[in-house]
């Protein structure tokens, strides 16, 4: 027995103050019919799993489907040549398949992950479940910064500038929300929803601004930032975004324990030994991190993050260490879902990706206010 | 009584082998909010081993007191220490170890279980403790809290009740020397708060300091070994119970109330007069407090 963990030892032994009985060991395997931390736990991985196989399915369909579609067996074959493990003959569908369809793909499961987990720390951040990057305005922000980055650089320099751009952007645009947020303390959910109003509605005016004051290459930009889509993606963009994004999940996982003491509270969080000051601050670097790196990719997908970790905190609970990584694996899915869906639902057409999660989004939106009862 | 005086006994014996450190030192408190006075010359000590109670009107700076205590709210002037440290130097981390605190209200976002939520309290002590150690602590601070049942439960479908002992269990389980508590008794039933209050001694029997901002003054009086009687931000009594007079309180509060001996323990007993017809003085208020020009 530690007792160095134990200053008070209110709790050693025999001589625990109240206790009659042993009590039932909480944390112990589950009883029958009622849920513990154990079921929990057994959940996660079952949730893992199932999301894994879910994303490797959709992947493999999304390599099999489109305008051009390639046999499963193909795939494989043409996935196994790319990577050096098989020496048959190449197939015409190759380029297809390796220059179009894989990195349209890898670029879907970074940017689902990376605004999947983007939703659970701003959720934490802010505790409230509504705190979603698009809604509270740090997508629409950050698309802005991608944006401006677009219509400013060169060609050569925007493979630079526009990541940076647009994590600059994220980043102030999160301060700005979280300040405007603190100055109308008590405002709950109804301040952060008209904060986000607020906030998406200077962003939208920046856009506008732009779209009109620029040529119409750059018009052009400026408007794939705003709808969202995966149509760009191109092996460069998978290879920058991919230790962004990378890093930004390692360090919410890093954050993990932390955002979970965040849910007694700021000043409770703050009496538990949470550093309040350090802890804000990374969260927020490490939420606008995730969405600027998924903006400079994909432009504007909304409500990824709001879908995702509720689902999962339905199925999983709130635990941040089962929540964060999940909603990667999660996000990851929905987005190379949606853009399956995107690329395929109507020939020779490829819809803006993020109309079609808007479409799934704003009615779990509603739900979820609903369920809060008052939005105060 | 008896169990407890057993306990602080053994609370003795094992003072000696692990040494809480604990007490808290507040001198010369002054706390302005937004340029106006709300703590002025604020000086009492809360010594290990005995429960000392805040108690006062509304507005007269109790929770204002837990908040500088507890390091949320820097003061103006004055000194704070915990177990002997002064809390403005204290970080984050080496301040949880020293004091646990429960404030008056905690909102939980996200429906964690409850015995999730009590294990937050031992983040202090991470790494230092074995998982098994850390499910037996929560285990035990919940049955001492008489929420053992909760320990499974999401803890948005508990009652606000059950919630408040969910946090106290929290609080406990952070198991640290001085222990704050902002009104531990307001959302709990008569029997919950009994036991809330034995609780509170048997934390001081361990050798533990508990500071309680209770509104109920017998349960204050009755409780409690030290009493800090707070008026408009100001210490009116600070000192053992047997200090704080009827006459003290019927100033503070402006309301009748005669203190008296209980017939079972010999503990102090607050009876607040029933006041309840305005123009008529109740039958079992005598025309005595009617006719006191000191009350308004």
């Amino acid at each position: 027995m530690s007792t160095l963990a134990r200053p008070l030892g209110l709790f050693d032994g025999a001589r625990s103050p109240g206790q009659v009985a042993a009590p039932a060991h909480p944390l112990a395997p589950g009883r029958a019919g009622r849920l513990t931390a154990s079921a929990g736990r057994r959940r996660a991985w079952w949730s893992a799993a199932v999301l894994l196989v879910g994303l490797l399915g959709v992947c493999l369909a999304s390599m099999h489907l489109g305008q051009y579609p390639i046999p499963v067996a193909d795939v494989v074959t043409g996935l196994a040549r790319s990577l050096g493990l098989s020496d048959a003959p190449a197939l015409a569908s190759d380029g297809v398949l390796w220059n179009v369809r894989v990195p349209r793909i890898g670029a879907g499961v970074l940017v689902g992950a990376a605004l999947g987990t983007a939703g659970a720390v701003t959720q934490s951040l802010f505790g409230n479940p509504l705190a979603e990057p698009s809604v509270i305005g740090i997508t629409s922000g950050a698309g802005v910064g991608a944006a401006a980055a677009t219509v400013l650089a060169t060609a050569g320099s925007a493979v630079l500038l526009v990541p940076l751009g647009a994590f600059a952007a994220g980043v102030v645009t999160t301060l700005l929300v979280w300040g405007l947020a603190a100055l109308v303390r008590g405002g709950g959910t109804l301040t952060l929803v008209l904060v986000g109003i607020a906030v998406n509605a200077v962003a939208g005016a920046a856009s506008s601004l732009m779209i009109f004051l620029t040529d119409t290459a750059s018009r052009e930009a400026v408007v794939f930032w705003q709808l969202g889509s995966l149509n760009g993606a191109t092996w460069p963009a998978v290879g920058y975004t991919a230790p962004l994004v990378l890093a930004g999940l390692i360090w919410s996982l890093t954050m993990s324990g932390r955002l979970d003491v965040l849910v007694l509270g700021e000043r409770a969080a703050a009496h538990t030994g949470v550093n309040l000051r350090s802890l804000r601050a990374q969260a927020v670097l490490c939420a606008a991190l995730l969405t600027a790196a998924a903006v400079s990719v994909a432009g504007i997908i909304g409500f990824i993050g709001l879908i995702v970790p509720h689902l999962l905190r339905l199925v999983v609970g709130p635990r941040q260490q089962y929540i964060l990584p999940l909603s990667a694996l999660g996000g990851a899915l929905l987005i190379t879902g949606s853009d399956l869906v995107a690329r395929t639902a109507i020939e020779f057409v490829d819809l803006p990706i993020g109309a079609l999660t808007a479409v799934i989004g704003g009615p779990v939106f509603f739900l979820l206010l609903r369920r809060r009862g008052s939005v105060t | 009584m008896t169990a407890v005086r057993e306990q602080t006994r053994a609370g003795g014996e094992r003072g000696t082998s692990r040494a809480p450190a604990g007490g808290v030192q507040v001198e010369g408190l002054r706390v302005l909010r937004q340029g106006t006075p709300v703590l002025q010359d604020v000086t009492f000590t809360a010594p290990p081993g005995a429960v000392t109670a805040l108690v006062g009107p509304n507005g007269s700076g109790k929770s204002t007191a837990v908040a500088v205590i507890a390091g949320d709210l820097a003061p103006a002037a004055g000194r704070v220490t915990v177990s002997g440290q002064p809390v403005s130097r204290l970080g984050a981390a080496r301040a949880a170890q020293l004091r646990s605190v429960l404030p008056q209200e905690v909102t939980v976002a996200f429906d964690y279980l409850g015995a999730e939520i009590v294990a937050l309290g031992r983040r202090p002590w991470r790494g230092q403790e074995r998982a098994t150690e850390r499910a037996q602590v929560v285990a035990s601070a919940l049955a001492a809290t008489d929420s053992s049942a909760a320990a499974d439960r999401r803890v948005l479908t508990l009652s606000g009740g059950e919630r408040a002992r969910v946090q106290l269990a929290r609080v406990l389980a952070q198991d640290a020397a001085v222990v704050l508590l902002d009104e531990p008794t307001a959302a709990l039933d008569l029997r919950h708060q009994a036991r809330t209050l034995t609780l509170c001694r048997q934390i001081a029997a361990a050798g533990g300091t508990v500071v309680v901002v209770l509104h109920d003054l017998d349960a204050a009086l009755s409780t409690a070994d030290h009493a800090v009687l707070l008026d408009r931000g100001r210490v009116v009594v600070a000192g053992p119970v047997e200090q704080v007079t009827a006459k003290d309180l019927e100033r503070v509060y402006r309301h009748p109330i005669s203190i008296v001996s209980h017939p079972v323990d010999g503990r102090p007993m607050v009876l607040p007069a029933r006041v309840h017809a305005a123009s008529q003085p109740s039958s079992t208020c005598t025309g005595r407090w009617a006719s006191n020009p000191s009350i308004d």
